[in-house]
C-alpha cells in the first residue's frame, strides 16, 4: 500500500482498535438504518409490517455473517481472534502442568544462557558509554609494528591536541591509586588523572556540583585550587550520600583537594569495567607523586580520546591526522639508536571509534566470549528441538481436535495461529524466566572474571537491547518451535477425519520422521558442545597443572605504594633491602625475597642481548626476560640453581656486574660452558659475567614457551617492585606481620597488594576458566535436553507400539528382544547425529584453536569422551521404556487396541 | 468473501466508485441507485453491499461520515476521496479496455 493510502487508513485502523465498542456500534446503526429505510419501502410498496420486515432480514442475507465480513475488512477480527487464541492457550497449557513447566524450564535455561553471555558481551563490546552523542567519539593509537598501540606520552598529547584539527576537543587520561585516610589508616582508591578537557569534550554533566575544565588543569589547582570530582560509589561508600561532600577537601597522596561535584552512577570513567573513585586534574600529577610520570617522555601512560568536529568524516581525521604524524615523532624526542629511531618515525596516528570508551577486556574476551556465545545459541537451538518434538508429539496427540476444528470451518491459518500462539506463550513465559535468571548468572559471569588485580566492574543494569535480545530470541524460538508443528499437524484434510485411524499411523510415521531429524540435529548439536567442552576444559586442566619451574605454594607476593615516600631512586633501592631483610626474620617466614616482575602475570621486562661470538644468532633468539632479585630469590621460588652461585651480599652496586642465566639461555648462548662468560644488554651497557644457572621458568603467563630467562641483581641495576614470602603463615596473618614491619620502617609506604602467587596464577586463568566452565556447563545443558527429548520420543514411540510389542510378546518374544527393539530405536536416532556432530567437530574444531592449550583441536581424547557420554546418557534415556516395553502384560497390550 | 455471481469480478468496486462519484450517498442509497442506473440489470445484494463498501473505506478510496438525511436520519455517508478518484479513473480505464477486447471477441464473423 502507498504512503497516501496509510494516511486514510492508519487512523480507521486505529479506530478499530482501539475504541472497538464505538466501531462495532457504528456497524450497528448502518444496518439497522438499510433495514428500517428497506422497511419503510415496503410499506410503502403495500406489504404489511411483518412482511416488509422479513423482506428486509431476506435481501441482507445473514446479517450477522455479513457483520463480520464487514469487521474482517477492519482488521478487527484479528485482534478479537489473537484475544481469543490467548485465553485458549493459557487455557490448554494449564490444564497440562507437567508438559508446561518442562518446556518453559528448558526455554528459561536456553534464554538465560543466552541473555547473560549476550549481556555480558553487550556491556563490554557494544554498549556507549552514557555521555553526549558518543558515536562522536574517537580513541586514539599509533600504528608499531606490533599492532596499535593506545598509550601515549605527556608532550605527544600536548603535540597532538595543539596540531591536529579534526577534533572539537581531545582529552588524555590515565588511571592510578590515590592514597587517603580513612578512619586513621592510609587506604588506597582508584583515582583517574584527567586533563581539562575530559569533562568538557564527553559531555557528560555531574550529578551534583561541577566538573573541572581547563582552567582547574594546573599543577597546584586552578583560581579554586586543587579539585577533584568523585564518583556517586565513592560518594556512598565514603560520605553515605551527603550533600556536604561537596565543598569538603580530601588528601589524595598528601595533597589537600577540594570536591567540586559527583558524577551520576552511570557514567564509571572511559574505561569500561575498571572502576573509578575521584577524578583529578591530570596537572596535579607533578604535586601529587615525587618523579611524575607528566614530566617524563619515556612514560607512555596516557589514554587518549578526541571528539570529531561536527562535519569532519571519518576519513577526513584519519587523513589529517596521518599527514600530521611525522612532525609530532620527530618532536617527540625519539629515540636515537637508528633502527629503533627509524620504528619510532614511522608511527601513525589513528583513531578508531570510541564510543564504547577503552577496555582491556576487550581485547582479552572477544573471542572467548564470540565462541561462548555460538555455544550458548547451539543449546537454546537444542531447547528448541526439543520443544518443536515435544509439540509434534501433543499434536499428534490432539489430531481430533484438530479435525474438528478443520470440520467446523475453521482455515488451516486459523488452526496453526492458535497452536503458534501456544509456542509463543511458552516462548515468553520462558523468556521471562531466563531473563531473570540472567541478570543472576551475569553477576556470576563478572565475579568469574573479576581478579584483585583487575576487578571488573560493570554496569549491568539490563539495557534495551538485552531486553530486545530476549525478546526476540524468544519469538524466534517460539516461531522456530511452533510453526513446524503445526504446520504438519493440520496437513490432513477434513476428509481424513473420517478415516481417522488409517490417517493416525500415517501421520504419526510422518511425525517421526520429522522428529527423527530434530533428535538428530540434537544429537550433532550436542556432539559439537561436548567436543569444545572437552577441548576447554583439557585446555584448562594442562594449563593448571602446567609446571612453571618454580613452586607457587606457600609463596606471598606484596607490592607497596610508595609514591608518598621522600625516598627515590638508590635510596628506595636500600629501603626494600632493608624491608626484605626485616621481613625475612617475620615468623613462620622461610625466605623472603625481592623482585621486579612476579611470574605469571602477563607483565614484564625484556630486552635483546649481545652475545659475543655469536653474531649468527637470529634478533629473537636473543630476546631474554629480565628479573631484578634480591639474594635467595631462587630459593624462595624453589627455581633448582644447577650450577655457579645465587646472588649474596657482596654484590653491591660497586662490585663486578654479574648475571644468572636460565639453563635454556646457557646452553643457547653458550654452549661451551656459560659460567664466568661474559655478555652485556643491547646499546652501550657493561658486560654482565655469568655466575650462576638456573632452572628454566615460564615468566609472562604458563600458555608461552618457556622463555629465556636473565637475572640481574637489584642492587646493580636499581629495579624492583615486589617482595616475595616463602611462609607457613595465613594471607591474613601475613598481611598483619608485614603491616606492621611496615609501619616500623617504610611507615610512608602502604600495602598496595598482597595475594598468594596460587591466586595470581589462578587469576591469570580467569578467562579460560571462564570458558571451560562455561563450556562445559552448557554442554551439560545440552546433554540433558537431548536425554528428555529422547526419552520423550521414546515413551511416545513405546506407546504407540503397545499392540505391536503385545503380539510379539504373545508369539513368544523375549523381553531381552522387545528391550533390544527400543534400545535399537534410540541407537537408531542417535548414531546418525553422532556422525553428523562428529563431522561438524572436525570442520569448525579449528574456530577455537587460538584458545586452546597443549590440546590439539581434533584431539581424539575429546572427541572420544563427547561421544561416550552422549552414548551413556542417551542409553540412560532409552532404558526407561525400554523396560516399561518389555514389562507388558500381552494380553493387556492387546486390550489397549 | 461474497460477490453478486452476475457481476463480473471486481466490477462491484468500479460501480460503487462511479456512483459516489457524483455526490456523496449512504448504504441504502446506493443500493436504490444501482438499480435506477442500470436499469434493473444490474442487481446487488444488500448483503454484499456492506462489505464492499467497508473493504473500499479500509482501501482509502472512500471515506465516510455520518450526516442526517432530508428526513432528519442519522446516516453512514460515503464519499470518494482523492485516492478514490484516482482509482476511479484507473479503473474505468481499464474497464473500458477489457470490453472493448471482448466486444471485439464477440463481434468476430464466423467463417
Amino acid at each position: 500500500m502507498r504512503f497516501e493510502n496509510w494516511l486514510y487508513t492508519l487512523p480507521l485502523r486505529l479506530r478499530s482498535l482501539l475504541r472497538r465498542k464505538r466501531v462495532e456500534q457504528d456497524l450497528e446503526d448502518e444496518f439497522q438504518f438499510h433495514l428500517e429505510q428497506r422497511i419503510e419501502d415496503g410499506i410503502r410498496r403495500g406489504l404489511s409490517c411483518e412482511e416488509a420486515r422479513a423482506d428486509a432480514i431476506k435481501a441482507l442475507d445473514r446479517i450477522q455473517l455479513r457483520k463480520d465480513e464487514c469487521r474482517d475488512t477492519r482488521g478487527f477480527n484479528f485482534i478479537e481472534n489473537a484475544l481469543q487464541d490467548l485465553r485458549y492457550a493459557v487455557r490448554v497449557l494449564r490444564k497440562d502442568a507437567g508438559f508446561t513447566t518442562i518446556a518453559i524450564l528448558s526455554l528459561a535455561l536456553g534464554i538465560g544462557a543466552n541473555t547473560a553471555i549476550f549481556s555480558v558481551m553487550d556491556v563490554l563490546l557494544l554498549r556507549a558509554l552514557p555521555v553526549h552523542q558518543p558515536a562522536g567519539l574517537r580513541l586514539l593509537s599509533l600504528t608499531t609494528n606490533f599492532g596499535p598501540r593506545y598509550s601515549f606520552n605527556y608532550p605527544m598529547y600536548e603535540l597532538i591536541r595543539d596540531r591536529s584539527e579534526v577534533f572539537s576537543g581531545l582529552f588524555a587520561w590515565s588511571t592510578s591509586h590515590f592514597q587517603t585516610p580513612i578512619n586513621g589508616d592510609m587506604v588506597l582508591i582508584d583515582g583517574t588523572y584527567a586533563s581539562g578537557d575530559y569533562f568538557t569534550t564527553l559531555g557528560v554533566p555531574p550529578r551534583a556540583g561541577r566538573v573541572f575544565g581547563r582552567e582547574d588543569d594546573w599543577k597546584t589547582g586552578g583560581k579554586n585550587g586543587p579539585v577533584a570530582v568523585i564518583s556517586e560509589g565513592f560518594w556512598s561508600r565514603r560520605y553515605g550520600r551527603a550533600g556536604t561532600a561537596i565543598g569538603q577537601a580530601i588528601v589524595l597522596n598528601g595533597v589537600s583537594t577540594t570536591i567540586i561535584g559527583v558524577m551520576p552512577a552511570s557514567f564509571t570513567g572511559t574505561i569500561v569495567g575498571t572502576p573509578v573513585d575521584v577524578w583529578v586534574p591530570l596537572n596535579m600529577q607533578r604535586q601529587m607523586e615525587g618523579p611524575a610520570c607528566i614530566t617524563n617522555a619515556h612514560c607512555w601512560y596516557l589514554l587518549a580520546m578526541g571528539r570529531l568536529k561536527d562535519g569532519i568524516s571519518e576519513e577526513r581525521a584519519q587523513v589529517q591526522l596521518r599527514t600530521i604524524s611525522r612532525g609530532i615523532m620527530l618532536d617527540s624526542d625519539p629515540p636515537q639508536k637508528a633502527d629503533r629511531r627509524a620504528n619510532f618515525l614511522s608511527q601513525v596516528l589513528q583513531t578508531e571509534p570510541g564510543a564504547a570508551g577503552f577496555t582491556r577486556l576487550r581485547g582479552k574476551l572477544r573471542s572467548p566470549l564470540r565462541v561462548l556465545m555460538a555455544l550458548v545459541g547451539f543449546v537454546l537451538l537444542i531447547a528448541c528441538a526439543n520443544m518443536a518434538n515435544l509439540l509434534t508429539a501433543r499434536a499428534s496427540a490432539r489430531h481430533k481436535e484438530v479435525v474438528v476444528r478443520l470440520a467446523m470451518g475453521a482455515s488451516r491459518g486459523r488452526v496453526i495461529r492458535q497452536f503458534v500462539t501456544e509456542s509463543l506463550l511458552l516462548a515468553i513465559a520462558g523468556a521471562a524466566g531466563g531473563f531473570l535468571a540472567a541478570i543472576w548468572a551475569t553477576r556470576g559471569l563478572i565475579a568469574l572474571l573479576s581478579t584483585t588485580d583487575n576487578p571488573v566492574v560493570l554496569d549491568l543494569k539490563p539495557d534495551w537491547r538485552i531486553l530486545g535480545f530476549t525478546a526476540l530470541t524468544a519469538i524466534v524460538a517460539g516461531l522456530l518451535f511452533g510453526l513446524a508443528p503445526a504446520v504438519r499437524a493440520t496437513r490432513a484434510g477434513i476428509g481424513s477425519a473420517l478415516k481417522e485411524r488409517t490417517h493416525q499411523i500415517q501421520g504419526a510415521a510422518g511425525a517421526f520422521g520429522f522428529t527423527r531429524l530434530l533428535l538428530g540435529s540434537q544429537v550433532a548439536l550436542s556432539i559439537v558442545l561436548l567436543a569444545a567442552a572437552g577441548l576447554l576444559a583439557q585446555s584448562l586442566v594442562r594449563l593448571l597443572t602446567e609446571r612453571p619451574g618454580f613452586d607457587p605454594r606457600g609463596v606471598s607476593v606484596i607490592s607497596l605504594d610508595t609514591t608518598r615516600l621522600p625516598e627515590k631512586g638508590a635510596a628506595l633501592i636500600d629501603l626494600y633491602g632493608r624491608v626484605v631483610h626485616r621481613a625475612a626474620e617475620l615468623p613462620l617466614v622461610e625466605s623472603a625475597s625481592l623482585l621486579s616482575t612476579t611470574p605469571l602475570t602477563n607483565r614484564g621486562w625484556n630486552d635483546y642481548f649481545l652475545i659475543p661470538g655469536r653474531t649468527d644468532l637470529p634478533e629473537e633468539q636473543r630476546l631474554a626476560d629480565i628479573n631484578a632479585v634480591s639474594p635467595r630469590l631462587l630459593q624462595t621460588m624453589r627455581i633448582p640453581l644447577l650450577a655457579g652461585r645465587d646472588f649474596n651480599e657482596g654484590d653491591t652496586p660497586r662490585s663486578p656486574l654479574v648475571a644468572i642465566v636460565s639453563e635454556n639461555a646457557a646452553r643457547l648462548w653458550f654452549p661451551n660452558g656459560a659460567l664466568g662468560a661474559e655478555f652485556g644488554m643491547e646499546g652501550n651497557s657493561p658486560k654482565l659475567r655469568i655466575v650462576g644457572i638456573a632452572g628454566n621458568i615460564k615468566y609472562m603467563n604458563l600458555r608461552e614457551e618457556t622463555p629465556l630467562t636473565v637475572y640481574v641483581p637489584y642492587t646493580q641495576s636499581n629495579q624492583t617492585g615486589f617482595i616475595a614470602l616463602r611462609t607457613r603463615a595465613s594471607l591474613r596473618q601475613t598481611y598483619a606481620n608485614f603491616r606492621d614491619l611496615l609501619r616500623q620502617v617504610a611507615p610512608g609506604a602502604p600495602i598496595r597488594t598482597i595475594r598468594t602467587m596460587e591466586q595470581q596464577i589462578d587469576e591469570s586463568l580467569s578467562t579460560e576458566r571462564l570458558t571451560a566452565y562455561l563450556s562445559v556447563y552448557f554442554a551439560g545443558l545440552a546433554l540433558l535436553l537431548t536425554a528428555v527429548g529422547l526419552y520423550g520420543i521414546l515413551a511416545y514411540s513405546v506407546a504407540r507400539r503397545i499392540s505391536e510389542i503385545g503380539i510379539r510378546m504373545a508369539l513368544g518374544a523375549q523381553r531381552s528382544n522387545v528391550i533390544w527393539l527400543v534400545v535399537r530405536e534410540a541407537m537408531g536416532h542417535t548414531a546418525f547425529g553422532a556422525a553428523v556432530g562428529t563431522a561438524a567437530v572436525f570442520v569448525s574444531a579449528k574456530l577455537i584453536a587460538s584458545l586452546l592449550y597443549g590440546v590439539r583441536p581434533h584431539d581424539p581424547v575429546a572427541m572420544l569422551l563427547a561421544i561416550a557420554a552422549l552414548a551413556a546418557v542417551c542409553a540412560v534415556a532409552a532404558w526407561v521404556p525400554a523396560r516399561r516395553a518389555s514389562r507388558l502384560e500381552p494380553m493387556v497390550a492387546l486390550r489397549e487396541e | 468473501m461474497s460477490k453478486p455471481s452476475d457481476l463480473v469480478q471486481g466490477t462491484l468496486d468500479l460501480l460503487l466508485l462511479k456512483i459516489l462519484a457524483l455526490e456523496p450517498l449512504h448504504g441504502w442509497a446506493i443500493s436504490i441507485r444501482l438499480k435506477q442506473v442500470s436499469g434493473d440489470v444490474l442487481q446487488v445484494s444488500d448483503g454484499s453491499l456492506y462489505p464492499a463498501l467497508h473493504k473500499l473505506e479500509q482501501q482509502g478510496w472512500i471515506k465516510a461520515e455520518w450526516r442526517t438525511t432530508e428526513n432528519n436520519r442519522r446516516a453512514k455517508f460515503y464519499g470518494l476521496t482523492r485516492l478514490g478518484k484516482a482509482q476511479l479513473a484507473k479503473e474505468a480505464a481499464s474497464w473500458e479496455r477489457l470490453s472493448a477486447a471482448i466486444t471485439g471477441v464477440v463481434n468476430l464473423n464466423e467463417i
